[in-house]
């Protein structure tokens, strides 16, 4: 009896295993895919933001030509930062609600992220509804024909840039940061987890040979010892770099703080009027006040963590891979 | 004992005179049966030991003996039963010679190392995406400063020369008027050598 209730454990285990490796797997094919995508949106900010450029340097249309011109290519950036930005964030939620295996803690700031995300994705949807609304263009070809009160409409955009910047500053890369972190915190250790299993494995083939005298298993051992720091490493840089994350966490306002200002900013940018004096520049200020520099540093050294965790697993890898060609070597 | 009860059946069809038959019928009755003559061979036994007797006691007619004699003779003797087959031991051997053959077989093949296979190590370590999550840690940065510029020339109305993008461009403006030349320069030496 209690054989098979070992069986039955060993079994459902690596079900369990292998259910979530394959959705590991999955989420890693839609993080290349999304990255793709983002590329492909900053290249076109790029190229939008050189159009702009080449226009404001040209010389040889007259003041309203070019100011026409100008305008239309702000508006065509701006919308592509828009998109741009739409697509990072719905990147960041997609991936903070693949998250599994997440305990109580890392679970709350998880749902934490994902409501201010979400909050993120309508802002960005009121901010293109405004650039899109009907009367706003009817108002420009009206100004454009009569060649009068262009520079309301070119401040206007310049205005909602500005505040955009603001906001993004203030607001957004902060939670950006957070959930950045969190994320390649929790992805790494699903992929410390399968190179982990991959070790294990390669282990008892070892053992394997080593029953029967393969002639190369000293070598084997060898190979696998140096796999087993490089695994060691990775695992206690991730470790590390949560630790840091959570200790930021802990003693960071940026959660709370901007919540608030996040709401207010979305109401103040469905009003172009108000955007001029946008009544949430306090909350604002407030939020980038509370993140310091040493919260920057932190942020900096679980980035550096989590590269050098990535390469460590990379060298694991390339290990096993060498440990590949050496026994195909020999049984040839 | 079979064969015995069917000879005799035979003899039944062939009418002995009516005092051979008498007597015979009085010299079966007169054979004590013992209660435990129910074995085969000890009825068959008994059967002999009467025929002794009755030989021994008449003779029959000349004509009952030669039908009697043929009659026995053309008697088919039963051919000895074929054992059953033996479905068991057919299997058993045939596993015993399964383990025989993997064994041996076993024993031949050469060590594996199924978990070091190359190409699955490879997809393994591609899935992984780890050349991808390096790349996005990285390539955050890019973002930020792609906004940032963007947003900048939004709101400005000069433009900043050192903005990389311009700086950029005109770097590759200058490579390509560079490799402009060394194509002329290559084409003039190919004219002059």
């Amino acid at each position: 009896m209690k054989k098979i209730l070992k069986y039955f454990t060993l079994i459902s285990v690596a079900s369990l295993m292998a259910v979530n490796f394959a959705s590991a797997s999955q989420q890693q094919a839609s993080l290349r895919e999304s990255f793709d995508k983002i590329k492909e949106s900053v290249q076109e900010v790029n190229e939008g933001t050189k159009n702009l450029i080449t226009a404001k340097e040209q010389e040889n249309l007259s003041p309203a030509e070019k100011e026409k011109e100008e305008l239309n290519l702000r508006l065509e950036v701006y919308g592509k930062i828009l998109n741009l930005s739409t697509k990072e964030t719905k990147d960041a939620l997609d991936q903070l609600k693949a998250l599994g295996n997440l305990n109580e803690k890392a679970s709350f700031l998880r749902e934490q992220l994902a409501q201010k995300f979400e909050g993120f994705l309508e802002f960005y949807n009121e901010q293109k509804k405004t650039l899109e609304k009907p009367e706003k263009i009817a108002i420009q070809q009206a100004q454009d024909n009569a060649g009068q009160n262009q520079a309301i409409d070119l401040s206007r955009i310049k205005e909602m840039a500005q505040f955009f910047k603001d906001w993004r500053e203030a607001i957004y890369l902060p939670e950006l940061k957070v959930a950045t972190n969190f994320l390649q915190i929790n992805r790494q250790k699903t992929t410390v987890e399968m190179t982990e299993n991959r070790f294990k494995k390669i282990t008892s083939d070892i053992k394997k040979l080593k029953k029967i005298n393969f002639k190369g298993v000293n070598e084997l051992g060898k190979y696998l010892d140096l796999a087993a720091n490089y695994l060691k490493e990775a695992r206690d840089l991730r470790q590390e770099a949560e630790n840091n994350f959570w200790l930021i966490m802990a003693s960071s306002t940026i959660t709370t703080a901007s919540s608030t200002a996040t709401s207010t900013s979305i109401e103040i940018a469905t009003s172009t009027e108000e955007i001029a004096n946008p009544a949430g520049d306090t909350a604002s200020t407030s939020v980038s006040t509370s993140i310091s520099i040493s919260t920057e540093d932190q942020f900096l050294s679980i980035k550096s963590l989590m590269g050098q965790s990535l390469n460590k697993i990379k060298e694991a890898y390339q290990i096993f891979i060498e440990m590949s060609n050496f026994v195909k070597k020999l049984l040839i | 004992m079979e064969n015995i009860i069917k000879k005799l059946k035979n003899l039944k069809d062939i009418r002995p005179d009516a005092e051979y038959s008498q007597q015979s019928k009085l010299v079966i009755l007169a054979t004590p049966i013992s209660p435990e003559t129910n074995q085969d061979f000890e009825i068959a036994g008994s059967i002999i030991e009467i025929l002794k007797k009755l030989r021994q006691i008449i003779q029959p007619g000349a004509e009952y003996s030669r039908l009697s004699k043929l009659a026995i003779l053309n008697t088919p003797i039963l051919s000895p039963k074929r054992p059953i087959f033996n479905w068991q031991l057919a299997f058993t051997m045939a596993g015993l010679l399964l383990v025989l053959v993997s064994g041996a077989l076993i024993r031949n093949s050469k060590p594996t190392a199924p978990n070091l296979n190359a190409q699955s190590l490879e997809t393994e370590f591609k899935n992984l995406n780890i050349n991808i999550q390096l790349a996005r840690i990285e390539y955050s940065q890019d973002i930020d400063e792609a906004v940032s510029l963007a947003l900048k020339e939004i709101t400005e109305k000069q433009t900043d020369h050192l903005n990389p993008i311009i700086l950029e461009s005109e770097q590759n403006k200058l490579n390509s008027e560079s490799s402009n030349n060394k194509e002329i320069d290559n084409l003039l030496n190919q004219i002059l050598l």
